[in-house]
């Protein structure tokens, strides 16, 4: 009887999951509705998870660990989708997104005001999309445009579209400076989009090679974002900051987080030199599209170089890395005579 | 019970053009494609205790859909003002804020849902401060430029702020009476829908003497006192005033069925 209840809320167009939209997304909204806040007051008594359901659904997601139901595979996660979603919620425990590194919690904050004015419209709430969350995509799939950054502590509230749609609307120089950005570097953002395209066909293709493929790139953008690489504190990155380091964090754990926390800029030019690096963007582009900074890298070897030059252990980490994980879909070979 | 039913006798009303032309011309002017974007209009909904204000109201929500946002009240031991209302009924709220004046990003939103009508039932509800309704006045202005121009259906029972609001918006600011009477024609259909329904429900034969309705006829009837009127006795002839509610929805599926 509940569940048909439920049914006729799921059935409203609002209610419906938004094409793209992350589960804690379409959750909060759900929990917006006062049919589903009545259903979890009446299921409270004699409930599945007894002591976390007079939570909402959102709420007991960021009770149980931290953990993100958009993208792991969990028991509460199944125990607290089923009488709630019903039958639909076999769909959302498919790790289907998996393949591809994921910003976590903490750090989301990524979002396209394009897709959330569209959404709006049919939803009447703001949305964000699970792709938003993925390191290799920091352009738009829909619409092409690179992702807006709101600050870290907006992101990760608990009503955190919401909140992100009004951070946008209440910071116009945020937003205007986003615009010159991406204004000033229109050229270089295509071939960086290019990129973004290339490698999502590659993760699409043989799932044996999938994963091999998504490590190489993640250990590139990795060695290109570490601290004291050029890219660290590249124009954009001054423009549009990256989550700043804690203060005793230690080289190791930067090069892993960084990569997380930097701005969609600052991994869409990571991407940029990852296509460099692998051959797939040529040297008269670079020229064209680079800004006349002069130490930025013109070259596959330049870039190498750097790497190089900014600390030789995290060289010699990123040459061990890519032995693994190389293969016939995607082989990279650093230069002789370094490391 | 009341609104339910006042509902339904709303719903048969208009179809004996209960309102008349007034109702068209008031429709015609809610109507979304109609509404000038620049032209932001208050509009008070006024007319006598239980001639169905109320059930108006809900009647145009129902009738704009998506257009229109229904604004009500919520408990709260912060006192919150009418424009944080507005905001959680847009569902655009959160639990830190306290609102003064309609920000940017609730513009926005309005422009993006495309959203026409703001509907207030008994504004009084939202008053917070004894200020004569100054409050309450600016908060109806600043709703109503919302997002470029909304048009507000207001309902109150405090004349000092339908009179402020009349004195402040000269231009914008508009009454409308709703008469709220019916005609022997409208009372006969109405009870008789009630009573065929009452009548399956309960198994017994409930009728209402031919007296009555002329009596009835010869002056003119409120709905609020006629759906009272077979309220009361709907619960002698049945005597089950505890599962009245219960009985009342099969009673008021029935009839929609």
């Amino acid at each position: 009887m509940r569940r048909l209840r439920f049914k006729s809320v799921g059935s409203h167009e609002k209610a419906r999951c938004y094409g793209g939209e992350s589960l804690s997304s379409w959750c909060f909204r759900l929990a917006q509705f006062p049919e589903v806040q009545q259903y979890l007051l009446a299921k409270s008594t004699p409930g599945i998870i007894s002591s976390m359901t007079h939570l909402s659904i959102l709420e007991f997601e960021q009770s149980c660990n931290n953990a993100d139901f958009d993208f792991i595979y969990d028991e509460p996660r199944k125990l607290m989708l089923m009488p709630i979603i019903g039958g639909n919620y076999r769909k959302f425990l498919v790790p289907s997104v998996c393949i591809q590194p994921v910003i976590p919690w903490q750090y989301r904050r990524s979002y396209c005001c394009s897709c959330i004015s569209e959404a709006l419209r049919v939803t009447r709430a703001p949305i964000l999309k699970s792709s938003w969350r993925n390191v290799f995509e920091p352009f738009c799939i829909k619409h092409g445009e690179l992702l807006r950054d709101a600050p870290p502590h907006v992101g990760r509230l608990l009503d955190g579209p919401r909140a992100i749609f009004k951070w946008h609307h209440m910071s116009p120089n945020e937003c205007s400076s986003h615009e010159e950005y991406t204004l000033q570097w229109a050229a270089f953002l295509r071939s960086a989009e290019k990129v973004q395209r290339r490698i999502k066909r590659l993760l699409s293709g043989d799932e044996a090679n999938v994963l091999d493929v998504s490590n190489t790139i993640l250990a590139l953008m990795r060695a290109l974002l570490n601290p004291g690489a050029f890219l660290y504190d590249h124009l954009g990155a001054r423009r549009l900051p990256d989550i700043e380091a804690s203060q005793y964090e230690t080289m190791n754990i930067s090069l892993r987080l960084q990569v997380f926390r930097s701005s969609s800029a600052s991994r869409a030019r990571a991407l940029f030199y990852v296509g460099v690096v692998l051959g797939w963007i040529k040297e008269k582009e670079i020229e064209k599209v680079s800004g006349d900074n002069y130490y930025a890298p013109k070259s596959a070897s330049d870039v190498w170089g750097s790497i190089w030059e900014a600390d030789s252990k995290v060289y010699a980490w990123l040459r061990s890395n890519l032995h693994i994980h190389q293969n016939n879909a995607l082989r990279v070979s650093l230069p002789n005579g370094r490391g | 019970m009341s609104t339910h039913a006042k509902e339904f006798a709303l719903k048969k009303i208009n179809d004996y053009h209960f309102f008349g032309e007034d109702y068209h011309w008031f429709s015609n002017v809610l109507n979304p494609q109609s509404i000038d974007k620049n032209c932001t209009k208050i509009y008070h909904i006024d007319g006598l205790p239980g001639s169905g204000i109320s059930t108006f109201l809900r009647a145009q929500k129902e009738l704009l859909g998506d257009a229109a946002v229904d604004v009500e009240y919520i408990f709260s031991m912060n006192e919150l003002t009418l424009i944080d209302h507005f905001s959680a009924a847009l569902g655009l709220r959160s639990p830190h804020e306290r609102l003064t004046t309609v920000p940017q990003y609730i513009n926005e939103y309005i422009k993006c849902v495309g959203l026409k009508v703001v509907i207030i039932d008994d504004v009084d509800r939202f008053v917070t401060k004894p200020d004569r309704g100054q409050s309450i006045v600016k908060a109806l202005q600043a709703i109503c430029t919302a997002g470029s121009g909304l048009v507000v259906l207001y309902s109150t029972r405090n004349c000092m702020i339908s009179s402020l609001a009349s004195r402040v918006s000269v231009d914008n600011h508009q009454e409308f009476w709703i008469k709220g009477f019916l005609n022997a024609a409208d009372i006969s259909a109405v009870v008789k829908d009630f009573l065929n329904a009452a009548n399956v429900i309960c198994k017994q034969d409930l009728r209402i003497a031919n007296a009555c309705y002329l009596q009835a006829a010869s002056g003119r009837v409120l709905i609020g006192d006629l759906v009272t009127l077979l309220k009361s006795v709907y619960t002698y002839a049945t005597r089950l005033e505890m599962e009245e509610i219960r009985l009342e929805n099969k009673l008021l599926d029935f009839l929609h069925a």
